[in-house]
């Protein structure tokens, strides 16, 4: 990659920051408020790993341990969540 | 640095992944008898009912060390020993892929165990908490003795040891094949260390998460585990969601020895190799979707129990796949009834008891009855005693004359067998009749009908340490008048029977070719590949560094001196080991597939980070669970400024904009964009710190601090486990920095700039989560 499409990168991440802010501020109903800020910072996430890490240029095994990693990780705070009982509900989320 | 191989010297300085075998090896049997000792001391207590052997509080700190020894510092690192010294052999490499790292992880292993046993001699004794160490005794209200932070000490100790294995076996398995040994054609021991590493990838740092709020609880006052909201339920996500996972890491060593033994003495292939691999894939992967069924008596969601009893019942089919597998490998076979044979028989035996007596627990209904009572202390024990050790006893058996070139007793091996067996099924047999004792009781009345299969237990318990007495005097003679070995005396057909016994210190003198009928050939090494090449074998710094870890643990304990001192010894050691000259030859060529184009230093950063995603999603996830466990929330602004955190964000975004120029920068020979793209990622980190330092000082002086409430506690250690990753990167910064203005990073030499990066993003990716997850949520 060039310099000039890591700089692209970096304004896109700017942006992404920037309307997580909009959201934030737009008065929207708390879960679709929670849902577009995380939405978007996964979307931000993901631009830093597959640009910045050069993920898009790595073998599929470096993406599917990734991914692994990332299931773990969700798997574990799903369960976490869930054993809690469904009565809890999200709380404050 | 060359060192006389007869000298004390050799063994504290080297990186030969032989001899970190070997350190490995007589550690753990080490370990083994320091646990073993405190079973024969509780099993004495547990003789007759009303004993004073041992009082409730030593008895409490004997079962403890006892069940972290055995599973910890005996078990897993036993396997090791094999693994370190024969999967370079068995896949044809000269070393493991990271010398250094490989030592540093043997002495971080050693110290955290002394660490750990160090507490029995501090006021209080050690730590008494029982290997699951469950929360809120964990807590400093009601553990506050130094002995449990030891050994929550030793423990962060031996994960970090765990880790820089891990990584260092992935990279090797991935990186150092010789030609022609393809995934496939790997022997099953080197298959099964492949997916031990990956589950402790995964596995540890969630335990790793626990352990660090553990101690920010028992040091800065933190609330995860005494509160009601974190406390026990939190404690048992974070500790089984590695304690699960872990039995299969200690088990699946063992059967996979097994698997490697029982064709050589059945003289025909593994029944079903390929079957065989498959089913372990996909009991490793199951063995994390099971966690819970340690907590069916807890109250968690009933529909959530009905999934791990369906999910625990199911791993059951991959191991009865494997059982299968070895049964299958002995029908039709001329059997040669040898010491490690006998051994290997003996665990599947014995694993299927364990196996079967497990299938009961996963039923909720039964699992409240049998719960904490002895019926669970012969399941486990006839697992990993009774499959995993035994397999691993089999592979001591059958590596030793290799290990050493000597062969041992049969008959005295034998005698270990018989003897062994006999003490086994008497000491945990009997335990399954006392099916309404609760097992975590230091003594018992009489009149209950526990007193005979008490008795026998303990009977047991005698002939069981008298085998392994057999095993030492057996080693013992051996080593000093032990018959020739040569090269290959059971006749086996694996890469590492090919070279002398012991092997020699560069291990073959060629290159290893594996053909496609499986015949393997040692061919002459190219002139740039031969041994002739100065590979390094010696360096002081993993031992100094991981002395000066030890002495800054202690330090949390003993004061700042003992502290510094530590911190002192460490930070000397790593610019040590910054400085070396240390060579590790990577083969020129081999089987590399799936990661052939990912260099040595980057495969190992990526392999670091995968472990990484799961430690910041156990943490995260302990946030979200305190969070929606919380009657009450700060809403978002409330408690933290989001345009600091956002000011925040721009800049650590921007940091990783500098350092990917810094590496186009070195990829493109432009020493200008490198040096200024390195300078200005430390600025930008440095700023970011700074403001994380301002923000929680501004908290601080409102009052808000690590008790202040679950709100603060979870901010303060979520952001500061990442901070801490920051400052690490910031110190990984000024090494490269002053490589780069000293021409030394350059268009053919940037893997070491390649992994910062990696990590660095990486930091980022976890920031930009961070962010909305506590300033704007």
């Amino acid at each position: 990659m060039r310099v000039v499409h890591y700089v692209a990168v970096w304004v896109g991440l700017v942006i992404l920051v920037a309307l997580e802010l909009v959201v934030f501020n737009a008065g929207l109903p708390p879960a679709q408020a929670r849902a577009g800020i995380i939405g978007l910072a996964s979307v931000a996430a993901l631009l830093v790993a597959v640009f910045y890490q050069h993920l898009i240029r790595e073998p599929r095994g470096v993406a599917l341990l990734y991914i692994a990693g990332l299931l773990a990780a969700l798997g574990l705070i799903i369960g976490m969540v869930v054993s809690l009982g469904v009565q809890a509900g999200l709380g404050s989320f | 640095m060359e060192i006389p191989l007869n000298s004390v010297r050799r063994w504290l300085f080297t990186t030969n992944h032989k001899d970190v075998g070997i350190l490995y090896f007589i550690t753990s049997l080490y370990f083994l008898v320091v646990g073993g000792a405190l079973a024969v001391l509780m099993r004495l207590q547990l003789m007759a009912p009303g004993l004073n052997i041992l009082q409730s509080a030593p008895f409490n700190q004997a079962v403890t060390v006892h069940g972290l020894v055995m599973v910890l510092w005996f078990l897993s690192p036993l396997a090791f020993a094999f693994a370190n010294y024969f999967v370079p052999l068995q896949i044809g490499a000269r070393d493991l892929a990271f010398p250094r790292l490989n030592a540093m992880s043997y002495w971080f292993y050693l110290f955290g165990g002394l660490l750990a046993a160090i507490g029995f001699f501090t006021p209080g004794g050690a730590i008494d908490t029982g290997w699951t160490v469950y929360a809120p005794l964990n807590t400093a209200k009601y553990s506050p003795q130094l002995g449990v932070t030891l050994g929550g000490a030793g423990l962060l100790m031996l994960i970090a040891s765990v880790t820089m294995s891990t990584v260092n076996f992935l990279v090797t398995i991935f990186r150092s094949r010789a030609p022609g040994m393809t995934l496939w054609r790997m022997p099953i021991y080197t298959w099964g260390i492949l997916l031990t590493v990956f589950m402790m990838l995964f596995a540890f740092p969630s335990v790793a998460a626990g352990v660090i709020m553990l101690a920010a609880d028992r040091l800065l006052g933190t609330l995860y585990f005494s509160s009601v909201e974190g406390g026990a339920i939190l404690w048992d996500h974070l500790f089984w969601f590695f304690g699960h996972p872990e039995v299969y890491i200690v088990l699946v060593p063992g059967l996979v020895a097994i698997a490697e033994v029982l064709p050589v003495f059945a003289r025909k292939p593994l029944y079903g190799k390929k079957i065989l691999i498959t089913a372990l894939i996909i009991g490793s992967i199951m063995s994390f979707m099971v966690w819970a069924h340690h907590m069916f008596v807890t109250g968690i969601d009933p529909g959530f129990r009905k999934f791990m009893t369906i999910t625990t019942e199911t791993i059951s089919i991959p191991f009865g796949v494997a059982t299968l597998a070895f049964i299958l490998t002995l029908v039709g076979a001329s059997i040669r009834f040898t010491t490690p044979m006998l051994f290997a028989l003996g665990g599947v035996a014995l694993f299927i008891i364990g196996g079967i007596t497990g299938v009961f627990n996963s039923s909720v209904a039964l699992d409240y009855y049998l719960r904490g009572t002895y019926w669970i202390v012969a399941h486990f024990h006839y697992t990993l005693v009774g499959g995993a050790t035994t397999g691993l006893i089999a592979a001591l058996y059958y590596w030793w004359p290799k290990m050493t070139g000597r062969m041992f007793n049969e008959k005295l091996g034998k005698l270990h067998f018989i003897v062994y067996m006999i003490g086994f099924n008497l000491l945990y047999f009997p335990m399954h009749f006392l099916i309404d004792m609760p097992r975590r009781v230091f003594t018992y009345p009489a009149g209950m009908g526990w007193e005979l299969p008490n008795m026998l237990a303990t009977m047991g318990t005698i002939v069981f340490a008298l085998s392994w007495l057999i095993l030492f005097i057996n080693l013992y003679q051996s080593l000093r008048k032990g018959e020739p070995a040569g090269n290959n005396p059971w006749g086996a057909w694996s890469l590492e029977w090919l070279v002398p016994s012991p092997p020699p210190r560069h291990n073959y003198d060629g290159q290893p070719v594996v053909k496609a009928d499986g015949t393997i050939t040692i061919q002459p090494i190219p002139a740039n590949g031969g041994h002739h090449i100065h590979e390094t074998h010696y360096s002081k710094w993993p031992l100094f560094i991981s002395l000066g870890m030890f002495v800054t643990f202690l330090g949390v304990g003993l004061g700042l001196p003992v502290l510094l001192l530590g911190a002192l010894i460490l930070i000397g050691s790593i610019v040590g080991w910054a400085k070396e000259k240390f060579i590790a030859v990577e083969p020129a060529e081999g089987e590399r597939w799936p990661f052939a184009n990912v260099e040595r230093v980057r495969l190992g950063v990526w392999t670091l980070l995968f472990g990484e995603v799961v430690l910041f999603g156990a943490l995260i996830g302990s946030y979200i669970f305190v969070r929606i466990n919380s009657a009450t929330w700060p809403a978002p602004g409330e408690f933290l400024n989001p345009m600091e955190g956002a000011i925040n964000t721009f800049i650590l975004v921007t940091s990783s904009l500098t350092a990917i120029l810094a590496l186009a920068g070195a990829k493109s020979g432009n020493q200008g964009l490198l040096r200024g793209g390195l300078i200005a990622t430390f600025i930008l980190g440095f700023i970011f710190l700074f403001n994380k330092g301002r923000e929680w000082s501004e908290l601080f002086s409102h009052g808000i601090t690590f008790s202040s409430g679950l709100p603060a506690t979870t901010y303060y250690i979520t952001t500061g486990a990442h901070g801490m990753h920051v400052a690490a990167g910031l110190a990984v910064l000024i090494y490269l920095i002053i490589h780069a203005f000293k021409g030394r990073i350059t268009k053919e030499n940037h893997a070491g700039l390649e992994g910062f990066d990696l990590y660095w993003h990486f930091v980022d990716i976890v920031w930009l989560f961070l962010f909305p997850l506590f300033y704007l949520i």
